[in-house]
């Protein structure tokens, strides 16, 4: 009986979508995915140009850094007193990392690095900014 | 051999972007088909297919590849479908209610085998069908073009209309019994 009705389903004419359905479907998430990457790029083109104007800051900061902390006072003693760093090195190289600006060069070289990668990315994406929808799907 | 489903999915998702035009290659017929049927063959069946493929390409980073993708999809043609005409508003939930005056006795008392084959063979021509069909409550249609049409089982039915299984399978009854009536009844 299971069988009857499967027949009765069977005989309902199956309908073609039409045939430009399959493209409107396609360009619509060519031009879904286009507008994501464009909305990347633009937040990565903004990363890019906040991260270059932030570099020169945070170049003075660390340059400030290390003139405060004293490094440039120890640093020096390798060219004025090199016997007594030869024979105190331990010290000597203990002295350096504490007063070494840790913060200031984590920031600087995390600005370096988003500025990289933005731009590796930028780069890497920018012909999509001009492209036309339908070449999207093709990579 | 044909890649499964989840296959083509995790090919998509890895990269590939021609594994979404299979899934779409061996589901637009199925979905448009559902979606015409389901809706009662309405006009904008081209846009809720669209739609649909739409939000399972926009979402299918979320599926999981240990269920069924045809049910998946289904679920978002059916959600789709009926968001549709519940805005259009000649759609009324009511018409998915469990016990809308339908006699739970007589459901439970039918037994479908006693329907003559002639009446089958009289209303198995398409058109006749087809209106039987459209003039079914859009609860019972679904279950049956779920099942005969799509071959789709009574759980993956439920995993679509988030029902348990032995309501499914009422449902799924009682459309049997709606359907033998308006074939028995004098044409």
């Amino acid at each position: 009986m299971q069988k009857n009705y499967k027949n009765l389903f069977v005989n309902i004419p199956e309908i073609n979508p039409p045939s430009f359905l399959q493209g409107k479907i396609l360009d619509r998430i060519a031009g879904a995915k286009m507008r994501r990457v464009r909305v990347i790029l633009t937040a990565f083109s903004l990363i890019i140009v906040v991260g270059i104007a932030s570099i020169v800051p945070a170049l003075q900061y660390v340059s400030q850094s290390f003139s405060k902390s004293g490094f440039y006072s120890y640093f020096s003693l390798i060219f004025s007193d090199g016997g007594s760093i030869v024979a105190y090195w331990q010290e000597f190289l203990l002295s350096l990392a504490d007063t070494l600006p840790v913060m200031g060069i984590i920031v600087l070289f995390s600005i370096i690095f988003m500025v990289l990668l933005a731009l590796r990315f930028v780069a890497k994406n920018s012909k999509y900014i001009h492209l036309p929808i339908k070449f999207i799907n093709q990579h | 051999m044909d890649k499964t489903d989840q296959q083509l999915v995790l090919e998509y998702l890895n990269g590939n972007n021609d594994s979404f035009e299979k899934i779409l290659n061996r589901y637009l017929k199925p979905v448009f088909n559902f979606i015409y049927r389901f809706s009662g063959g309405i006009t904008e069946t081209e846009d809720l297919t669209q739609e649909t493929f739409f939000k399972a390409w926009k979402y299918l980073k979320k599926f999981d590849p240990e269920e069924n993708f045809k049910t998946w999809l289904f679920t978002i043609a059916r959600n789709t479908a009926i968001d549709f005409l519940r805005k259009k508003k000649n759609f009324s939930f009511s018409d998915f209610n469990d016990d809308e005056g339908d006699n739970l006795i007589t459901a439970t008392l039918f037994d479908p085998d006693s329907s003559p084959i002639e009446d089958f063979k009289a209303v198995e021509k398409s058109e006749v069908i087809e209106r039987l069909l459209n003039k079914l409550s859009p609860k019972y249609r679904e279950v049956l073009l779920l099942h005969y049409n799509h071959d789709l089982t009574f759980d993956e039915i439920g995993k679509i209309l988030k029902k348990p299984l032995d309501t499914v399978k009422s449902q799924h009854r009682r459309a049997l019994i709606a359907l033998k009536k308006m074939i028995d009844a004098p044409k």
